[in-house]
């Protein structure tokens, strides 16, 4: 965006008084928390106080921030993965016909099985182990990012079919300088949902088989009954998705800059 | 058999031969058992928005197809460019030329209609205006060089000082294996384009004939 745009939207009327809304908005879970703690006095059984919730980062060994790391990576890992595998699932589908008829019907069949659901296969096949869990992430996330992928390469304008026609050029051979862009300016409604889809897999899978991250941090603490560490773990969470997405939207925004 | 002779022997005459041709769309009865036969192989196609000039040209070119049509040009080797914007937006004027029309960048350079875009070719063309887009679609049709070139508003969002300019390159020798067909609906004066056949829509469905003026 040019700065002269930034410059007009900035003075925008709505630009200004959505500052005041933005900070409103982000202090309203914790204005709810806040009065239900303290002026409808609700037990810390079911909710613990802001301050108990705030200490349990010294109170963790090993430290929160490596718990928060190793999910990051999972997440970050599994997901890109996940993005670049079902991407080029839904190119490969493009290239030939047959091949679509032939997967078509299995891809929509396996994207239809919850991820959580498939957890228990992923055990007994690799164990406790990290690529167990990668790859638990990855086919979370890759068959839904190619049933995209494939409906965005399908649905191309006319206009683009016509020019394709005219100078006797297939698109599905020209990957690099026609699908790919298309496929980054239509397809980010789709990464943000599988975004948060990647999050929930990553957190089921440490709660079943992991000895640090998130999700494992979320189980001990049910066993010892400390709410306010499920508590600070679910707000960390919370705020990795928020910084994730806003992170993959700049960056998309970047990546599609002739929209 | 003599028909059919007599037939080719027509269509290697006459560059835009047509016969028989219905089409319909969603109901709509767009052309009825339409004919004509243009004598030159320059076509301007006039009449109101909304006559269906963009439909006859889809049809001749072999983009949509017809219900029901005797004789038609081939659709092999033709080149339709639409009144709509179709550059990659992600790509450069120049790249937009080279991957689609096939030619070397030289060979671009080369052309004299170049100097027309070579200030502003090599800019992405998400950043030109529509003027300079339309420019480079019509400079890459021009250098493609298919054996029947549509041409559908060809000269919306240019001047009439680039219009000008323009008008040479659709004729003469950078046309001389080309049957040039193009829809105009607001500009008159096209005397410029020399041997051409104008072909009038009277703007009512279904087209039954196209009155030649």
């Amino acid at each position: 965006m040019s700065s002269l745009c930034r410059a007009r939207i900035a003075n925008e009327p709505g630009a200004v008084s959505r500052v005041p809304v933005l900070v409103i908005g982000s202090l309203l879970l914790p204005a709810v928390w806040l009065t239900l703690k303290y002026f409808l006095s609700v037990s810390d059984r079911y909710l613990p106080a802001p301050g108990q919730v705030f200490g349990a980062f010294s109170e963790i060994e090993p430290n929160i921030m490596v718990h928060v790391a190793f999910t990051s990576f999972r997440l970050v890992f599994g997901f890109v993965a996940g993005v670049v595998a079902g991407v080029a699932i839904g190119i490969g589908l493009t290239k030939s016909k047959n091949v679509a008829a032939l997967v078509g019907p299995v891809l929509g069949s396996m994207r239809s099985i919850p991820p959580i659901a498939i957890i228990p296969f992923f055990l007994l096949w690799f164990g406790f182990s990290e690529v167990g869990r990668l790859l638990l992430v990855i086919t979370g996330i890759a068959f839904n990012i190619a049933v995209s992928t494939f409906q965005i390469l399908q649905d191309m304008p006319e206009k683009h079919r016509i020019m394709f026609k005219s100078f006797g050029l297939k698109e599905s051979d020209m990957v690099l300088d026609y699908s790919l862009p298309r496929i980054i300016e239509s397809l980010l409604p789709t990464v943000r949902f599988s975004l948060s889809t990647a999050m929930g897999v990553v957190i089921a899978s440490e709660l079943l088989g992991s000895q640090v991250g998130l999700g494992y941090l979320m189980q001990t603490a049910r066993n010892t009954f400390s709410m306010h560490v499920i508590f600070l773990a679910t707000i960390l969470l919370g705020v990795m998705n928020a910084a994730m997405d806003f992170a993959l939207v700049q960056c998309w925004k970047r990546a599609a800059y002739w929209r | 058999m003599q028909l059919l002779a007599a037939r080719r022997q027509s269509q290697k005459k006459l560059p835009i031969t047509v016969e028989g041709l219905s089409y319909s769309y969603k109901k709509l009865k767009v052309f009825d058992n339409l004919s004509f036969a243009a004598e030159r192989s320059t076509v301007i196609l006039r009449g109101p928005s909304g006559c269906g000039k963009t439909t006859l040209l889809k049809l001749l070119s072999g983009n949509v197809q017809a219900d029901r049509v005797l004789s038609m040009p081939t659709s092999e080797n033709s080149c339709l460019v639409l009144q709509e914007d179709s550059l990659l937006p992600w790509l450069t004027g120049t790249q937009n030329i080279v991957l689609f029309a096939g030619v070397s960048l030289e060979k671009v350079r080369q052309h004299p209609m170049y100097e027309m875009i070579a200030n502003f070719v090599g800019q992405k063309a998400c950043r030109l205006s529509y003027g300079q887009r339309r420019l480079i679609e019509l400079f890459r049709a021009i250098i493609y060089r298919p054996k029947y070139l549509y041409l559908d508003e060809p000269f919306n969002f240019l001047d009439e000082k680039r219009i000008e300019l323009i008008l040479p390159f659709l004729q003469g020798e950078f046309m001389s294996d080309t049957c040039l067909t193009l829809s105009n609906h607001h500009r008159e004066d096209l005397s410029r384009l020399g041997a051409a056949t104008v072909y009038s829509f009277d703007g009512c469905f279904p087209v039954t004939q196209l009155s030649k003026s």
